[in-house]
């Protein structure tokens, strides 16, 4: 039997399914992991493990095992993505204004453009400065560098929370999402686990749509139209910054899903993507990932065999039913019904 | 037979004797390859009960230098855990940490409602 919650935590909506096992101890244990989420890798809170951490900048400083694998996490996506999504985006994310939780943000920006401010954008830092020792599970953080896990450090308490579900639920399966950013765990419902794919993860489930199944792994979307803002300046932001400038991406791609073995997996490529931009498409389709693209131009692109919703499945011989129907209809294996 | 004709008969039995000798021995060099590359894999393949899970977390110091982060093996990163084992979700890769077509997860159409959205947040 499916069982489902939702509630709010970390600034976003918590989708929690558990099939065949004890929602109630499956949402107590979510709970109590993104509550340490929060405590330990917010940017939005000064009390953070992370924002601590960051005032020891220049020092190997001592971190918990949770903040550990988040930061970790974070280098490995940056070395995979080619530094396309890396965690040194705190100082730029604060001089475009997000340096408080989107609600706050959005109280507070100009209603206009204003000549009269400027902000000084600049290339980020880059994850390469960041040194770690696993053996005293230290961190040191250059000067004058903020880090920034938001990116990866959402889906990786995505892929935590599936599995403590999972361990705490006595589930077969468990589906966990993050504000559109979905792990899963375990044995999937009949018809895999259904999933809307759509450029804002406030869309209701039951909306019409396009709606994916996936058997196993997860489902991330990245996307450039839901977090925006304006900036002192009064220039309109949003969240995906580009290392190289500073500023917020501005490319071919605004939104783009992703289907991977992993939450972390999904969530960088799907910001890769967006922020490689021209270039996207082509490092994107080198990995071979199931991937929705949304452009700029509202125009959508599926690769990776990203199912179309405008073409029907048909069997394997599906070739032979243009050529001639009702030969291939005769040759029709047996027990295919 | 003439002495030139003799000598040149002798260096085509050398030259085959030869032959035979080279053939037998990389016959048995890629034999031993073989099987030797065999056994590496089998040992290194991380998912097999032989794999070394000894290098654990306090054992090694990783990534001192930031260009080499792969180092730090991720499992959220299709690779494998700290402690050496692979993550056991069905779709996650156990072949290291680059981003590669490693979901394999299933996707279909689906079909009824929905059981969650997926978008920007």
């Amino acid at each position: 039997m499916l069982r489902q919650a939702a509630w709010r935590a970390l600034g976003t909506r918590v989708d929690l399914l558990v099939l065949d096992g004890d929602l109630v101890a499956a949402r107590s244990a979510v709970e109590a992991l993104l509550d340490e989420v929060d405590r330990t890798y917010s940017r939005f809170r000064p009390d953070s493990e992370l924002m601590i951490v960051q005032q020891q900048a220049g020092h190997p400083t001592p971190v918990s095992p949770l903040l550990w694998q988040a930061i970790t996490t974070a280098m490995t996506v940056a070395y995979e993505t080619g530094g396309a999504v890396d965690p040194t985006v705190g100082h730029a994310m604060r001089v475009i204004g997000y340096d408080r939780d989107l609600a706050a943000v959005l109280a507070a920006q100009p209603d206009r453009s204003r000549n009269d401010v400027v902000i000084e954008l600049a290339p980020i830092p880059g994850w390469q400065g960041i040194r770690l020792d696993a053996r005293e599970r230290t961190v040191r953080i250059p000067r004058h560098v903020e880090l920034d896990l938001g990116s990866s450090g959402k889906a990786l308490a995505a892929d935590l929370a599936v599995e403590v579900a999972m361990r705490e639920g006595h589930a077969t399966g468990a589906l966990v999402g993050l504000g559109g950013d979905i792990a899963t765990a375990g044995t999937a419902p009949d018809g895999g686990w259904r999933i809307l794919a759509t450029e804002d993860s406030a869309t209701p489930a039951e909306t019409d749509g396009e709606v994916v199944a996936i058997e196993h792994g997860s489902l991330a979307t990245s996307g450039t139209t839901v977090r925006r803002w304006r900036s002192a300046d009064g220039i309109e932001r949003h969240h995906l910054v580009d290392p190289a400038t500073g500023a917020s991406v501005i490319g071919p791609w605004r939104t783009v899903s992703i289907v991977a073995g992993t939450c972390v997996e999904a969530n960088a490529s799907a910001t890769a993507t967006i922020v490689l931009g021209a270039g996207g498409l082509r490092w994107l389709a080198d990995r071979d990932l199931p991937a929705r693209l949304v452009g700029t131009d509202g125009a959508i692109t599926r690769i990776g065999g990203w199912p179309d919703p405008n073409v029907q499945p048909g069997p394997a011989y599906a070739p032979l039913l243009e050529l001639d129907r009702e030969a291939a209809l005769a040759a029709e294996p047996l027990g295919a019904h | 037979m003439t002495p030139d004709l003799r000598a040149r008969t002798n260096r085509r039995t050398e030259a085959t004797q030869r032959r035979a000798e080279l053939t037998a021995a990389t016959a048995v060099i890629g034999i031993v390859a073989t099987a030797g590359f065999g056994w590496l894999a089998a040992e290194t393949y991380a998912g097999t009960p032989k794999a070394d899970t000894s290098g654990s977390t306090n054992s090694t110091t990783t990534v001192p230098e930031a260009t080499q982060p792969s180092t730090v093996t991720n499992p959220y990163y299709g690779g494998s855990t700290n402690d050496g084992t692979t993550r056991n979700r069905s779709g996650s890769s156990s072949s290291g940490s680059s981003i590669s077509g490693s979901s394999s997860s299933g996707i279909t159409r689906g079909t009824g409602r929905a059981h969650v959205s997926s978008g920007s947040s």
